[in-house]
């Protein structure tokens, strides 16, 4: 197979297959899937080994150009539509706004553009569509278990899940796209319909605040595809070529600045970036495979790919070092607002925000380890956080809660699921594993840029702080586990649960070569004159990934101690814990004895710190501060 | 062999006899015998010269320190801390109520001494004992835990 | 680079360590009792204390409890081992956050309120301490260059002149980690009864033992940070550290335990504050 047909492969299979979504017969939909899972990884693995590559779909019958504007204006019209529909006059205004460009470009005098490659891939785009094609159809696998019970549970009609998995199929076929596209217009239809996928999927449960939320989310990316066409016209008015390669060959030229500070921003609003975090925390009032496909593998990397992509044109440039602070201001101020959460999903999306703060502040910080810890951190990212989602989807379905008050001693009752849950929480910040070593790298990186290292440190202080309270409350538990109590989950949700778990740990036991085989070919084209700096690596040069083993070894040495015990049945007398004497003497349940010899069981709660982070107030402070960033960084590329 | 295995039971004695912690329990005792036993922590009396340490919790310590007479009510919490110390063990009853049930012997509250709900290894007696002799009640129940290896 | 005398070296701290720590915190105790006017416990005390726990029976609550131990006492290991290995400081700062995040497991994964008071303040505590600890690494870097340990101790004057505000912003984290007054919030270190001993309550034996042993490492650990700021003459050194370490215990001995809202109020704007200036002096320079 050629790659042309591969990566029309890539993007169609999922388009198309999205009808699929409304099969009535659970088992045909779940083997659709399931061999579309299949197809998609198989195919952005070759797609991968192939390399990175660059082609001008040709076609006799039609030009594909025309037909991506025609798409344009259908895809506009439909969130016309919406605007009207629910009456909101600033997403019918946002949409004219993109609109009016569109015509410009479309009827400019100018001559009309020369493509060169309108589908290229280098090894970020091929990293990403393999992160959406395997990560991302398992959570679709996922969803056709999970929206069983979500139907049963919120009434809605066979036809109506449907459509959620429509969308939801379809969305992996859109962001495939836009990964893929290297001309600025193609993407921008990708990147719209990315969008307006995302608003269906958000209001699908069709509460009021579903609908609010849904339609925040839809404003704030069309605000986001505004910059984008705005930038798309400016380039082309001053005869710039729309692609990206091409761009990205021009180097830091002044011109170039505005319209790539106008796409970073666009890619501030897809990323969910301070100020415009607050749709992502709305949309977690979706379906839990929803929140797990937007935050881990698709939607909001969209945004970082484009300003990683775009990072040769600000290097050096102020807007660098802004996006460097922007970024790490919104490290710092999510991880104290997690800090103050007890809602699962929303500490989840407030650390994605914070992750792809990170990434951005990489690309801010530019230098080809900051670079390459930015990749590293997009695919770990990725990994733990889908297992995270589906993990709490699947546990909000058991015990009916997003409360993590009520997860205390999760353990006991469900050893399976909260176990991957503990181990998606661990991979997300302890080493060995990957995604701190990619935060590792990024304090190496950030070291000679003190205000942002302040922000780091203590952005990563406030997400140790609350991984390991949730962590720890999991894991909390009375009684020794037995074998008659484990709960089984079902195969649909234990695949993916298990496959991710597996994927973050290999990957992360690979280091070395993921790093060899990803960042390594993508710092020689993005740094050059780095290229043979790194041949050395910059990760060998601080010879500390290679302890990663060591802390591997400790880890498996200690798993092995303890089933090594347990063989043996050699534990130890098990006690109660101390309450001062006034414990049950038969083990039955943890709590006190009062004095009329009532039973008053233990309880525990965390320390949220809501006096001191008054989520309101701090909220209106920082995006003052943001917004006021972002004014100085338009005015300086200006 | 047996020369390595006694030299490994003679270093565990002496470790034992050099640190017993220990924890104090008043079954309702009218807080005389507690304010001794607490004046042998003061500088004046020193207990940690003998490395001794007041744990405050059953679970880190090796000597149980009862004072007051048992009742109905606390028999339970009595046991319980018992209980939760890790073998090996030792108790020491301080004071007459402890011992006995003192003057409270006779209340229809009253079981007696603490040695009619867990095994006791040391009485001091007194009303209340002096510290020096609290002291010497300890440093004998560390002599008994410091030998109490089987129990292991 | 890492050679073989460098890893023999790393072994020998590995095995010299606990001992070494050991003694320490003998002589602090020592050292207290004389403050207080007492007599107190011999200079070996500590061994004492802790072949008398090994020797104890096992009695925990739940099997995590166990893991988490030791992977607080490997953590602490393997930080040491990476230390005198003259490693990455980052990579150790990360090693040792698994141990703590281990240890805070350990203590919530246990439905007894005085072991989940102590957790959470435990949480509280590192997060006070990370960033200090983390921003003072940042701020050998900015000087000598590299977070490698064998680079910064070929510098050639005392880093002490360059970042005396860093050493004293590095002293409150110190204290934190090392639990001492006034932080000994989570889990007292001598013989105080703060909530029977918080995070530690529901460890005993054997289980104590090696969190004990652990901690011992994690004074050696400190202390060789502290020696990073002096590393110019192995005399100079000792009398930096012993200086440093007697000021740590009469400041142990002089203050009352505060609150964790105190400490987090007082230390974060405090040891950033310092750490900003200095770093302002290091950039202007």
């Amino acid at each position: 197979m050629n790659i042309e047909s591969l990566s029309a492969l890539l993007i169609f299979l999922p388009i198309f297959m999205a009808i699929a979504g409304f099969a009535p017969n659970l088992t045909f939909l779940r083997s659709v899937v399931a061999g579309m899972t299949a197809v998609l990884a198989l195919g952005s693995i070759i797609l991968f080994i192939k390399g990175p590559f660059a082609f001008e779909p040709v076609s006799d019958m039609v030009s594909w150009h025309s037909i991506f504007s025609f798409a344009d204006f259908i895809l506009l019209g439909i969130m016309f539509i919406i605007g009207i529909r629910y009456r909101h006059k600033l997403i019918s205004i946002l949409v004219l706004a993109q609109i009016l460009p569109l015509i410009l470009i479309k009827f400019s005098t100018q001559k009309p553009h020369f493509f060169e490659a309108s589908i290229a891939a280098d090894h970020l785009s091929l990293m990403m569509v393999m992160i959406v094609c395997i990560v991302g159809s398992f959570i679709v696998l996922y969803a056709t278990e999970y929206m069983q019970k979500h139907a049963l549970k919120m009434g809605t009609s066979p036809l109506r899940t449907g459509m959620f998995l429509f969308f939801l199929i379809l969305f992996l076929g859109a962001m495939n796209g836009l990964l893929l596209s290297n001309n600025l217009l193609w993407m921008f239809f990708f990147w719209e319909l990315t969008t307006l996928c995302s608003f269906f999927l958000i209001a699908h449960d069709r509460t009021d605040l579903a609908t609010t939320n849904a339609l925040r989310a839809l404003w704030m990316n069309l605000t986001g595809g505004v910059l984008f066409i705005w930038a798309i016209y400016l380039l082309h008015i001053s005869g710039l070529p729309l692609e990206i390669h091409q761009l990205t060959k021009l180097g830091p030229l002044p011109v170039l600045l505005l319209p790539a500070a106008l796409l970073c921003l666009a890619a501030f609003t897809k990323s969910a970036q301070l100020p415009f975090q607050s749709w992502l925390t709305g949309a977690m009032v979706a379906p839990a495979p929803v929140s797990a496909l937007l935050h881990s593998s698709t939607m909001v990397n969209a945004g970082v790919f484009l300003i990683l992509k775009l990072s040769p044109i600000y290097q050096g440039t102020p807007l660098a070092s802004y996006l460097a602070i922007l970024g790490a201001l919104t490290f710092i101020y999510t991880s104290a607002i997690a800090l103050t959460q007890n809602n699962a999903k929303k500490i989840l999306a407030y650390s994605t925000i914070g992750s792809l703060g990170l990434v951005i502040a990489c690309a801010g910080i530019g230098t080809p380890q900051a670079y390459s810890a930015a990749m590293l951190l997009i695919l770990f990212h990725a990994v733990a956080k889908a297992l995270l989602f589906m993990g709490v989807g699947h546990i909000e379905q058991l015990i009916k809660s997003k409360n993590i008050e009520d997860m205390w001693g999760l353990m006991e009752r469900f050893p399976k699921a909260s176990l991957l849950l503990v181990f998606g929480m661990i991979s997300m910040f302890l080493p060995p594993f990957g995604a701190l070593i990619s935060k590792w790298m990024v304090v190496h990186a950030a070291a000679q840029l003190p205000v942002v290292v302040i922000m780091l440190a203590l952005g990563s202080a406030l997400t140790v702080v609350y991984w390991t309270r949730w962590a720890g409350m999991l894991v909390n538990s009375f009684n020794p586990l037995t074998g008659e109590q484990r709960f089984k989950s079902p195969l649909f949700i234990d695949i993916p649960l298990t496959v991710m778990a597996v994927l973050s740990l290999a990957l992360s036991l690979l280091i070395i070569p993921v790093y060899w085989c990803l960042s390594v070919p993508m710092l020689n084209i993005v740094f050059p004159e780095f290229a043979d700096a790194s041949k050395s690596g910059a990760l060998m040069e601080n010879i500390g990934a290679f302890m990663v083993y060591p802390a591997f070894l400790a880890i498996g040495f200690t798993l092995l101690i303890m089933k090594k015990r347990r063989a043996e049945k050699s534990m130890p007398p098990v006690s109660t814990p101390y309450y001062s004497g006034l414990n049950r003497k038969d083990h039955s349940s943890p709590g006190f004895t009062d004095p009329l010899g009532n039973f008053i069981p233990f309880c525990s709660e965390n320390y949220y710190l809501k006096k001191y982070l008054p989520q309101e107030r701090v909220n209106a402070g920082i995006n003052a501060v943001a917004i006021g960033f972002i004014i100085l960084l338009t005015v300086a590329s200006l | 062999m047996s020369l390595l295995s006694d030299c490994f039971k003679n270093i565990i004695a002496k470790s034992r006899a050099g640190s017993p912690w220990m924890v104090h329990l008043d079954c309702g005792s009218c807080n005389g015998c507690d304010i001794e036993t607490w004046a042998c922590l003061t500088p004046v009396y020193d207990l940690e010269r003998f490395g001794i340490i007041n744990a405050g919790n059953p679970k880190h310590a090796d000597i149980l320190l009862v004072t007051g007479t048992v009742n109905h009510r606390n028999r339970y919490v009595l046991e319980n801390i018992y209980d939760q110390m890790s073998s090996p063990k030792v108790v020491v009853s301080i004071g007459s109520c402890a011992n006995s049930g003192g003057i409270f012997k006779d209340c229809y509250n009253v079981l007696g001494g603490a040695d009619k709900v867990i095994p006791v290894d040391i009485y001091v007696p007194g009303c209340p004992p002096k510290p020096e002799s609290i002291i010497d009640g300890a440093l004998e129940a560390v002599q008994k835990f410091k030998l109490n290896q089987e129990e292991k | 680079m890492i050679t073989m005398s460098n890893f023999l070296w790393a072994l020998t701290a590995i095995i010299l360590a606990p001992a070494m720590g050991a003694l320490i915190s003998g002589i602090d105790r020592k050292l207290t009792a004389w403050f207080q006017g007492r007599v107190g416990p011999p200079v070996y005390q500590p061994f004492l204390d802790t072949i008398k726990l090994l020797s104890k029976e096992k009695n925990i609550v739940n099997s995590r409890q166990m893991i988490c131990v030791l992977v607080y006492l490997l953590s602490s290991m393997a930080a040491v081992f990476l230390f005198f290995l003259g490693s990455d400081l980052l990579l150790i700062f990360f090693v040792l956050t698994i141990g703590a995040v281990s240890f805070i497991a350990g203590a919530m994964s246990v439905p007894s309120p005085y072991s989940q008071v102590g957790a959470q303040r435990e949480l509280m505590q590192v997060l006070t301490y990370e960033p200090l600890l983390l921003l003072t690494f940042v701020g050998f870097f900015l000087i000598t260059g590299s977070f490698n340990i064998s680079y910064i101790l070929t510098w050639e004057e005392p880093l002490l002149f360059s970042m005396p505000l860093i050493y004293i912003a590095l002293g409150f984290a110190l204290t934190i980690k090392l639990r001492k007054s006034p932080f000994d919030i989570s889990a007292s270190h001598h013989g105080h009864q703060e909530i029977v001993k918080g995070s530690l309550t529901e460890y005993s034996g054997p289980q104590l033992a090696m969190v004990e042993i652990a901690h011992w490492y994690e004074i050696i650990l400190i202390l060789g940070v502290f020696a990073l700021f002096w590393s110019t003459s192995v005399t100079a050194m000792l009398i930096f550290l012993s200086i440093t370490y007697l000021a740590e215990i009469l400041i142990d001995n002089l203050v009352a335990r505060s609150t964790w809202r105190w400490m987090i109020a007082h230390v974060w704007p405090v040891g950033l504050g310092l750490i900003i200036i200095n770093y302002i002096l290091i950039l202007g320079m």
